[in-house]
């Protein structure tokens, strides 16, 4: 298997020791259909307001590749700037789905769908006013506010949508990519997740 | 040791913390919104199909003109013609062109003389909608 060595010299939290990250042609070019995916999935769902999979997607493959899906996730943000043209609402999205990215990373240890359910509703639920931050800059408080407030039905079907998505597609979606991710068709082992 | 599998303390606290914050998002939202201003005119209309149909409505507009205000709201369907506008439907029900049937307009029961385009509106006007035949 050919290696490219991209001579990251990222630090591994856990591991204190230099090491240097290598990530192969194969991963490359998974990441790419990767993020593919995640471009169609949100062009094809954009007839609906605010009912989205990227959340789950997003939290899926933080679980499975870990480090690696921020590369999928600045991908796909750069994708959708390009298909949609790059508005504030672009700039926003550049620290709100890496902050998804962040949350799944610390706990990537939790085995329970419910809780990736729970966690995908409040980011729904919250993505109103994440995105109202740069108001405050632009225009006080008070405009941010009444920016949030206009939203807050949206954030509820945000929410409310992302918890149904999460429930039920969460174990399907997460047993696809992790088959994806391993080589030679070994058996994924699910004995640990439970809801 | 309670069974991680089973144990449903978890899901449950989170199910009620998510039902809280949705709850006071509701809240704010309700408590926050700015609430709508209607149209400053109020304008009677009455759509008379026979002696026995009639219906009446009432509306608020701001605008100007009678078929201004009708267009936007969807009160009245037509065509553009070299005379104007001309009303072929009002409020869904349609003049039948091969029964001889049109709209007529009126103003507080009398004659008006230019077309729905061009019919001023003020607050408290009452227009009446004749389907008749010719």
């Amino acid at each position: 298997m050919m290696v490219i060595d991209l001579n990251l010299h990222l630090k591994h939290i856990k591991n204190t020791s230099k090491k240097t990250m290598h990530i192969s042609v194969k991963e490359i070019v998974l990441m790419g259909m990767l993020t593919a995916a995640l471009v169609t999935v949100q062009v094809a769902l954009s007839f609906l307001p605010n009912i989205e999979l990227i959340s789950l997607l997003i939290i899926i493959y933080t679980l499975v590749f870990k480090w690696r899906a921020l590369f999928i996730v600045y991908a796909f943000i750069f994708v959708e700037g390009l298909i949609f043209g790059f508005g504030q609402w672009w700039f926003t999205w550049l620290y709100i789905w890496p902050l998804l990215f962040v949350i799944a990373m610390l706990f990537n240890k939790v085995r329970s769908f419910y809780f990736w359910a729970i966690v995908s509703c409040i980011f729904g639920l919250m993505f109103g006013a994440l995105t109202a931050i740069p108001v405050i800059a632009i225009s006080g408080l008070q405009a941010a506010k009444a920016y949030w407030v206009q939203g807050i039905i949206f954030d509820l079907v945000h929410g409310i949508g992302n918890f149904a998505t999460a429930l039920f597609l969460f174990h399907p979606l997460n047993f696809l990519i992790n088959k994806i991710n391993k080589q030679g068709g070994k058996k994924i082992d699910e004995s640990n997740w439970y809801r | 040791m309670k069974d991680k599998k089973n144990d449903l303390t978890g899901p449950i606290v989170a199910t009620i913390i998510v039902a809280f914050i949705m709850t006071g998002m509701l809240i704010t939202f309700a408590k926050n919104r700015q609430p709508t201003a209607q149209g400053s005119k109020q304008v009677f209309i009455k759509v008379i199909l026979s002696e026995e149909k009639t219906y009446d409505f009432k509306m608020y507009s701001d605008a100007e003109y009678l078929g201004e205000a009708l267009k936007n709201s969807g009160f009245i369907k037509g065509e553009e013609t070299e005379f104007g506008f001309y009303v072929t439907e009002v409020k869904g029900f349609a003049a039948d062109s091969s029964k001889n049937e049109w709209w007529c307009i009126t103003k507080g029961g009398e004659e008006v003389y230019t077309g729905v385009e061009q019919i001023p509106i003020n607050d408290g006007d009452r227009f009446e909608f004749t389907l008749k035949t010719y």
